[in-house]
């Protein structure tokens, strides 16, 4: 079996080296991610670890009244369950928030390949700290600035890793993702769809001016993106 | 420091005034990275080298093998941090990282309206100076002392090589990440859900678990600076748990007076971290 464009199509497998690519392409299995699909929830062993390709996962840190929020999002730049790698375990719970295709591999064959500590090692620990400069920011966003903002940085960050400019998103999730009320969600929709940024109908969302949107948002979206700009999307 | 937080914000306005509207956003974040490589690490009198009195607390360096710890030994400088100081500039590569002992760290964003947010507190169940061990870029934020103590660092490089080499130190190091991600999570999922009175018990808890003290030199605004409220906000929460005699405070300091109390009045967030 052969390395596949669809293997690129995730940074970290990318960004092997051909003897690392030649040794887990054999383990490597495509799969579709379902919408809403939970990939893991806290203290769950991983059998896998999923390496998406256009598909973006949420990760989310639930509280004890069931309410919960985003804390930070996957896409093709990266891999979901951490964890594995690292040890401890897992704190998130990690949802299909874009169905789309992902690349699996067995909990098992990363851990072997990561301790080789060859390029796949490298680009995992540049991808967690980048995961970790992308979760501190939401820390800062979540008590410093406007739902608007923050809806308008998660649009963006979706946008990222979706690949398409048209895409489904309830108000229940979307009030879930950056922690307000649903009729606050309908609200800023309204607004942004004024502004002519978006078109929402339905729930669906088309981005029709994205450079627009960039101006709009908070500073949290370029601070982010400038650390996952390294990753070469 | 107050002196210090009030220029930069001063700073900040002027760059917000000639950069916000209309500017793109990315010459927003170089401008607002330009103006926090500004910020100097402190200056190399202030953090002062002491002798090792052989009483060691922090939670990965106790972790290591004797082996590991022993060869690591020789590079280990005991220092002394002072309150308020930045440990890295931000333009410059990280030559030393800092394990705590007593001293509490913080990790703090400079927003481009001049304000300030933590995002991580980091005491001796951890260490700082990941980025460089990673390879990664360096972080957007000030590692600012919180409470003046003393910490172990040594040259990144020693433990670059041990990493690398996979010794004991690389799990450490990697369980530590693990922990941080945790950490910097409920952080976040707490800043968007709960009350500032809440988040002011969680944090002082926090602190206080790291410091290894009851009494804290901290200001009210200091703290609100930290949580990325206004003070009134801070000072409004902080006369009600005095009222309640649970903490005490005058010139500058904090008593925890009630640690139970405190505990009860938190919110689950200081005792999801406390877990990990």
């Amino acid at each position: 079996m052969s390395v596949t464009t669809q293997h690129r199509g995730n940074r970290i497998i990318a960004a092997l080296s051909n003897e690392e690519q030649q040794r887990l392409t054999p383990h490597l299995e495509s799969i579709s991610l379902k919408q809403s699909e939970v990939l893991f929830r806290p203290d769950e062993q991983l059998q896998y670890v999923y390496f998406p390709v256009n598909s973006v996962v949420s990760l989310l840190t639930d509280l004890e009244d069931g309410t919960g929020m985003e804390v930070g999002l996957v896409g093709r730049e990266g891999v979901v369950g951490v964890s594995t790698f690292l040890g401890g375990s897992e704190t998130k719970v990690a949802t299909v928030q874009g169905e789309g295709a992902a690349l699996r591999l067995r909990t098992g064959v990363l851990q072997e390949e990561f301790r080789k500590g060859g390029a796949l090692q490298r680009v995992l620990l540049r991808y967690t700290h980048a995961l970790m400069a992308q979760i501190s920011q939401s820390v800062v966003c979540n008590i410093r600035h406007k739902a608007e903002g923050r809806m308008g940085r998660w649009l963006l960050m979706y946008h990222d890793r979706i690949e398409k400019d048209e895409f489904e998103l309830t108000h229940e999730f979307m009030s879930h993702m950056i922690g307000v009320r649903r009729a606050t969600v309908s609200e800023i929709a309204q607004t942004l769809q004024e502004m002519n940024f978006i078109r929402y109908q339905r729930g669906r969302i088309t981005i029709l001016d994205r450079k627009g949107l960039e101006e709009f948002v908070c500073e949290c979206y370029p601070a982010v993106r400038e650390k996952f700009d390294e990753f070469q999307w | 420091m107050r002196n210090e937080f009030e220029n930069k914000n001063d700073v900040m306005r002027r760059v917000v005034s000639v950069g916000s509207r209309g500017a793109d956003v990315n010459s927003r974040a170089r401008l607002l990275t330009k103006e926090m490589l500004k910020v100097k690490p402190a200056p190399p009198q202030s953090i002062k080298s002491f002798p090792f009195n052989g009483l060691l607390t922090n939670k990965l360096l106790t972790a290591l093998p004797d082996t590991d710890f022993a060869r690591l030994l020789p590079h280990l400088e005991p220092v002394s941090l002072a309150g308020g100081e930045n440990l890295y500039a931000l333009d410059e590569s990280i030559q030393f990282v800092y394990f705590p002992e007593t001293v509490v760290l913080s990790h703090i964003h400079l927003l481009a309206d001049g304000s300030t947010v933590e995002a991580a507190l980091i005491g001796r169940e951890g260490m700082v100076g990941l980025s460089t061990i990673f390879n990664s870029s360096r972080p957007r934020y000030w590692t600012q002392v919180t409470i003046a103590g003393s910490a172990l660092r040594i040259q990144a490089e020693v433990v670059r090589q041990d990493f690398a080499a996979g010794r004991a130190i690389q799990q450490l190091l990697l369980n530590y990440a693990s922990e941080r991600l945790a950490h910097l999570s409920q952080r976040a999922v707490c800043n968007g859900r709960h009350t500032v009175d809440a988040r002011l018990c969680s944090w002082l808890l926090m602190v206080q678990d790291r410091a290894g003290d009851h009494l804290l030199p901290l200001t009210q605004e200091q703290i609100a600076s930290y949580l990325g409220t206004r003070r009134a906000g801070v000072t409004c929460a902080a006369a009600s748990l005095r009222d309640r005699k649970i903490i005490s405070y005058s010139r500058g300091h904090i008593r925890i007076l009630k640690r139970q109390a405190l505990e009860n009045a938190a919110c689950e967030c200081y005792r999801m971290q406390r877990q990990t």
